[in-house]
C-alpha cells in the first residue's frame, strides 16, 4: 500500500497528459468554428434524416401496396385456374392427362 | 455570455485553485503524517494547477473563443489533476482515521468521494457531448 499514492498521482497525471494531447490534436485537426454552426449543422442533419425517412416511409408503404395487389391479383387467378379445373372435370375432362 | 452552470463551476475551479494554493503555502499536516514532503508538494500543484487550467477552460470557452466544443478537453485534464488530488487526499484522511480512531475523518473523506464522483459526472457528461458534437464537426479538409 506504499505505493498507492504514487500511482494515484501518477494515474491523475496521465489522465491529465491524455485529456490535454487529445484537445491539442482535437483541435489541431478540426476546423475551428463555434458550437452554433455545430448545432444548425447538426439540426440540418436531423431534418435531412428525417425527411429521408419519410421517403423511406412512403417507399415501404408503396411496394406493400404493390405487394397487396399482386396477392390479389394472384388469388383471382388461382381462384379462375380452380374454377376452370372444376369445370374441366365436370365435363369429363381431366385436366391431370 | 457565460452561463449559470460555467459560472458555478468556474467559481468551485477557482476554490479549489486557492485551495491548492494555500495547501502549497501551508502544507496540511494531516496529508504530511502520511505521506512524503515530495509527494504533499505534488499534491497540492495538482488542486493548484487542475483547479487554474479548469478554471481558464471553462471560463474563456464561452466567452473568448465562441464556444469551440474541443477546448472543453482542457477542462477534463484540470478536472483529471483536482480527482487525483482528491482521491489521494481521501487515502490520506483513511489511513489516519486508522490509526488514530478519528472516525470523523472518514465523513469528511466521504464528503470528498462525493465531490470526485460529482466532478467525474461532469467529466462523462462533456466526454459523450463533445463525441456527439464531433460527428458533425468540420474538418480543413471538408467543405463546410
Amino acid at each position: 500500500m506504499e505505493n498507492f499514492i504514487p500511482i494515484l498521482l501518477s494515474a491523475g497525471g496521465a489522465a491529465f497528459l491524455t485529456a490535454l494531447i487529445t484537445g491539442i490534436r482535437s483541435l489541431s485537426s478540426s476546423k475551428l468554428e463555434s458550437e452554433a454552426a455545430l448545432m444548425k449543422r447538426l439540426n440540418d442533419a436531423i431534418r435531412d434524416g428525417s425527411e429521408r425517412e419519410d421517403a423511406l416511409e412512403i417507399a415501404k408503404k408503396k411496394e406493400e401496396d404493390r405487394a397487396e395487389m399482386f396477392r390479389l391479383e394472384r388469388d383471382e387467378a388461382l381462384e379462375k385456374a380452380a374454377m376452370y379445373r372444376r369445370r374441366l372435370i365436370d365435363h369429363g375432362i381431366n385436366p391431370e392427362g | 455570455m457565460i452561463s449559470r452552470t460555467s459560472g458555478i463551476l468556474l467559481v468551485s475551479y477557482i476554490l479549489v485553485f486557492l485551495g491548492g494554493f494555500g495547501y502549497l503555502v501551508s502544507p496540511s499536516p494531516e496529508i504530511a503524517g502520511v505521506i512524503h514532503d515530495s509527494e504533499a508538494l505534488i499534491w497540492g500543484l495538482f488542486y493548484l494547477a487542475g483547479g487554474l487550467i479548469a478554471a481558464i477552460f471553462t471560463g474563456l470557452r464561452p466567452i473568448l473563443l465562441t464556444k469551440i466544443t474541443p477546448l472543453w478537453y482542457f477542462e477534463v485534464a484540470g478536472i483529471s489533476l483536482i480527482v487525483s488530488a482528491n482521491l489521494v487526499h481521501m487515502y490520506a484522511l483513511y489511513e489516519i482515521a486508522l490509526m488514530t480512531g478519528q472516525v470523523n475523518l472518514l465523513a469528511l473523506a466521504a464528503v470528498i468521494i462525493a465531490y470526485t464522483l460529482t466532478l467525474i459526472g461532469r467529466c462523462v457528461e462533456v466526454l459523450s457531448l463533445i463525441r456527439y458534437l464531433s460527428q458533425f464537426a468540420l474538418t480543413p479538409d471538408s467543405e463546410g
